[in-house]
């Protein structure tokens, strides 16, 4: 007897099965390159794009032809922004940043503890590379930094098939080890287990930072019950054994800048995540907090948390999307590289690796070798 | 409309775009720029009638540099050819490899590039650059010239491939049970149901749909394509998938009669028939 939440897993599939077997037009129909070069460019008037979707939406064959424009060199005009909701919630924060930083200037430079330094970014050479083109030009493993073009933006030669770079490069599968598991003790052990993921400098100032300053409270509220929210929340009263529906979502806030440079000195990070874009990069501190860095990691803005449980393992298929996963099942999802949601989860045991090909499709994989994979964003599993 | 009324009416304009373009780098004189011009609007307006405001509006939002580039290189001129070649070989070959492969990228891009250069062409009178109208970048009309050889070659390749000499046995079946005589009436009806959803669907959700699962692009490409944010590419494709999943439940329900015990058959059937394990594809991808 099927589970409800397999039958979002089987239209999925059905799809892809569909899909690709759908009949191309007559070849007499189909545009010249100079159509779908615009098309891709963005540059028809509202009428023929219309007229072209109508025909791209039934025709394999220029769906092919699309396809390999878009993935074959750099984007062309930029991308849209986010949707417009994320941008005006904003305000009021940044107004609040402005205040504080005009509060700063009134009353002059915080004391800082002895022996902390301003760090050296995480990793230099992701602060010196310019953000990659789009498309064929990822050739890097998405875990590392993709090297700086010496010439202007020129789609690089393209990793191996079946290769991680090759899969990595589409986005395929982006994981970081996880952080071996901490000893339960003193938080200097805690540190002593990130340790592989810190710059030795860095441990220095961690530790000095912990000597200087105690552990701070746990902040923020414990996660809302359980309810149908964020993205993907099945209806109310489908709710299947176990649920599919995200159980929390946790609004992500924009910290001043003086806290934000100050985060980036002395958060103890337990677990760091790199998208394919260097400049974006995401951290669980030992405090449990999920922090994003937009600068390559000079700098740190705190988006989620504490989430209260251990994360130790992350994927990150794209600047947008991120999913961390960790003790007793958890599950942890950005599909916009903003707001996070807790996910429901198949599993109560503790996740130890997560692969992710895209804000939608992720394997996650238990300490005891158990793998559970979702196509629609950690709403249902199998 | 006519070439000889485009150039009349537009000459103002079209001698604002000269300097836009700044042509004369490349040898062009403005003649030759505004034939351009004028061949690239009645191409674009062949089939319907269209205003002077319209020819207008859309001369306007050309590529200039780009077509110029275009026409100078189709006449042979030196200057343009220089960089040309300068600008843009590395970037057809890159291109190429994306496109097909290593080898066959190579091979791909070398042919676009020596028909572009007029070595393979019987015919000197039209050069392939001629064929640019500058409605999108030079760039990527270029990627669009060789997507469409390379998919037209694969696609004339499978027509060839000859029939397998024997069909592969079908898998043992694993069930116990004996086999449900109403399965496959089941699978074709779930089948059915779903190929009628997806065809009610917009224009525009099917082909994000077909970008996703048929294509396989990643969500930043679909965004790239269709003009949306990665993040409402993800949102929009969990909308359809949901509203197809409703609408199939309905067709079955209502069409075909179905009870729900049946439905969730039909969807047990089905997910047997069509396998799809995505932990043994991301395996595939690791070395």
């Amino acid at each position: 007897m099927t589970r409800h939440h397999d039958r979002d897993q089987v239209i999925g599939q059905a799809l892809g099965v569909a899909l690709k077997q759908g009949t191309g037009a007559p070849a007499g129909d189909c545009p010249d390159p100079e159509v779908l070069a615009a098309y891709c460019d963005r540059s028809l008037d509202a009428r023929e794009r219309r007229r072209w979707d109508a025909h791209f939406a039934s025709c394999a064959r220029c769906q092919h032809q699309l396809a390999l424009i878009v993935t074959s060199g750099p984007a062309g005009p930029p991308e849209p922004a986010a949707p417009r909701w994320s941008a005006w919630k904003w305000l009021v924060p940044a107004a609040a940043a402005g205040t504080a930083f005009a509060a700063w200037l009134t009353v002059g430079p915080v004391e800082r503890p002895a022996g902390v330094t301003t760090p050296p970014p995480a990793e230099s050479v992701a602060t010196k590379t310019a953000a990659p083109d789009l498309g064929a030009d990822r050739s890097s493993e998405a875990a590392r930094p993709a090297p700086a073009p010496a010439v202007p933006p020129v789609a690089a030669a393209r990793p191996a098939p079946g290769t991680r770079a090759d899969a990595a490069m589409r986005g395929q599968v982006v994981a970081v080890e996880p952080a071996p598991a901490p000893a339960p003790e003193a938080d200097r052990k805690v540190a002593d287990a990130a340790a592989p993921l810190l710059a030795d400098e860095k441990r220095a100032q961690l530790a000095a930072a912990e000597q200087a300053e105690p552990p701070a409270p746990a902040q923020g509220a414990t996660p809302p019950p359980a309810t149908a929210s964020g993205l993907g929340g099945s209806a109310p009263g489908r709710q299947p054994a176990k649920a599919a529906a995200p159980v929390a979502l946790l609004e992500a806030t924009q910290p001043a800048a003086a806290e934000r440079e100050a985060r980036g000195r002395l958060a103890a990070v337990r677990l760091e995540v790199r998208s394919p874009d260097p400049t974006i990069v995401w951290r669980v501190t030992t405090r449990g907090e999920i922090e994003r860095s937009r600068d390559g990691g000079q700098t740190w803005e705190r988006q989620a948390g504490p989430v209260g449980v251990e994360l130790t393992a992350g994927a990150a298929p794209s600047p947008t999307a991120c999913w961390l996963v960790g003790a007793r099942g958890v599950v942890w999802r950005t599909a916009d590289g903003e707001r996070w949601e807790r996910l429901a989860s198949p599993a109560d045991a503790p996740l130890v690796r997560v692969e992710a090909r895209d804000a939608l499709q992720a394997t996650i994989v238990t300490r005891d070798g158990r793998r559970f994979s979702t196509t629609d964003g950690g709403r249902t599993w199998k | 409309m006519d070439r000889p009324s485009i150039l009349n009416d537009h000459a103002a304009l079209i001698t604002r775009l000269f300097r836009a373009a700044r042509a004369e780098r490349w040898s062009l004189d403005p003649a030759e720029f505004a034939d351009a011009l004028a061949r690239s609007a009645t191409t674009r307006f062949r089939d319907e009638r269209a205003t002077a405001r319209d020819v207008a509006s859309y001369i306007e939002s050309l590529h200039v540099e780009d077509l110029a580039l275009a026409c100078a290189c189709a006449r042979g001129r030196e200057p343009a050819w220089e960089h040309f070649v300068s600008e843009y070989r590395a970037k057809l070959r890159a291109a190429g490899r994306a496109i097909a492969g290593e080898q066959e990228g190579a091979e791909l891009a070398d042919s676009l590039y020596a028909d572009l250069y007029g070595v393979t062409s019987g015919d000197q009178s039209r050069s392939l650059f001629d064929y640019f109208h500058g409605r999108s970048t030079l760039a990527t009309w270029l990627r669009a010239v060789m997507a469409q050889r390379h998919v037209d070659a694969k696609r004339a390749s499978r027509r060839l491939e000859p029939l397998p000499e024997h069909l592969p046995e079908s898998a043992p079946s694993a069930a116990a049970d004996p086999p449900d005589p109403d399965r496959e009436r089941y699978v074709r009806l779930l089948e059915t149901a779903l190929s009628a959803a997806v065809a009610a669907l917009e224009p525009r959700e099917r082909l994000r749909l077909s970008c996703y699962y048929a294509q396989e692009l990643t969500l930043a490409a679909v965004g790239r394509l269709m003009g949306e944010h990665e993040a409402t590419v993800s949102r929009r494709l969990d909308r359809t998938r949901r509203a197809l999943r409703a609408a199939v439940e309905r067709r079955l329900r209502d069409e075909a009669r179905l009870t729900d015990p049946q439905i969730r058959l039909c969807y047990e059937y089905a997910l047997e028939e069509w396998p799809f394990d995505l932990t043994a594809k991301l395996s595939k991808s690791e070395p």
